[in-house]
């Protein structure tokens, strides 16, 4: 095989990083199997590589479709996100990491805070304080029984947030993908 | 709107259900598809269509795949086969299809100088 298209698979195999290794060599595997194909039908490399386009976009094609297929939140999924925007230009150099970092901390907070009150609320059961769990409201400091209710409801809204955010990021990644295509 | 357009998001629309229809007849490999797709103008998809959409197919449980060695001098093939699950769908999209042929071959028929000539 010809130096220009093992270049043309590393590249690949570079970009699809946010995808599990199994995955990458897969999809890799198979584009190496089509060039194959296509040098017997007297195919020259650089027909072949006219023909696959730039291994960005055929990376890109294959990011984009494992984003917005699937609209659960996962790390993994987040790292694709992460590639795909630095594919993304300038919109997306501001859209992207507030909406997906905003979606992060919300749905981290979101359960953090009603699980450290609840942890709060179950030592105060058994007589012991938690120091480093205090809601403090203005100058009032609410007791563990009243804390846990405010803090499951503003968990249930900060989760509510993080689900936006991430719906936000993955429909702007479908925008972004829809005018790549109408371009194409 | 020009006519490209429209056809590409035809194309869009309906490349799923090509690429079902054409694995469910028999196992295919994905250079394989692209070339029978070539054939056709209006269905003709590039690489960076059809791989990632096979990918999804695979993910949704609707195809299976295994790597298959070639007869001498050609390369090893990832060959697709349709489940069951991928089965059904095709059946409702089968539906789905005549459905909408039978709908604009109606409205068609309301306008009896717009039909083929």
């Amino acid at each position: 095989m010809e130096q220009a298209l093992e270049i043309y698979l590393d590249k690949i195999d570079r970009r699809l990083r946010p995808m599990s290794a199994l995955e990458r060599s897969d999809i890799v595997r198979e584009i190496h199997s089509e060039m194959q194909e296509l040098e017997c039908h007297g195919l020259t490399a650089q027909e072949i590589i006219q023909r696959l386009g730039t291994p960005k976009d055929l990376a890109a094609a294959y990011l984009e479709n494992a984003i917005t297929k699937d609209p659960r939140f996962s790390w993994s999924r987040l790292g694709a996100v992460a590639a795909f925007y630095s594919m993304a230009g300038l919109a997306g150099m501001i859209v992207l990491p507030t909406t997906s970092i905003l979606a992060v901390v919300f749905l981290l907070s979101g359960a953090l805070i009603p699980a450290a009150a609840l942890l709060s609320l179950l030592m105060s059961f058994a007589g012991m304080e938690v120091p480093w769990v205090t809601m403090q409201l203005g100058g009032w400091t609410a007791p563990p029984l009243v804390a846990f209710p405010i803090a499951a409801l503003t968990g249930a809204l900060l989760l509510l947030g993080g689900i936006g955010c991430w719906k936000a990021t993955v429909w702007f990644i479908r925008q972004v993908g829809k005018k790549r295509r109408e371009l194409a | 709107m020009n006519i490209e357009e429209w056809r590409a998001q035809i194309r869009r629309g309906t490349l799923e259900f090509c690429v079902l229809l054409m694995i469910a007849r028999g196992e295919c490999y994905g250079y394989e598809i692209i070339s029978r797709l070539e054939g056709r103008p209006v269905l003709a998809a590039k690489e960076s269509t059809i791989y990632p959409l096979l990918r999804r197919l695979l993910r949704e449980e609707m195809l299976v795949s295994a790597w298959r060695e070639s007869a001498e001098g050609l390369p090893p093939r990832k060959y697709y086969t349709i489940t069951d699950k991928g089965r059904s769908y095709l059946m409702a999209m089968g539906t789905e299809w005549d459905n909408l042929l039978s709908a604009i071959e109606e409205i068609r028929g309301e306008h009896p100088t717009w039909n083929k000539h």
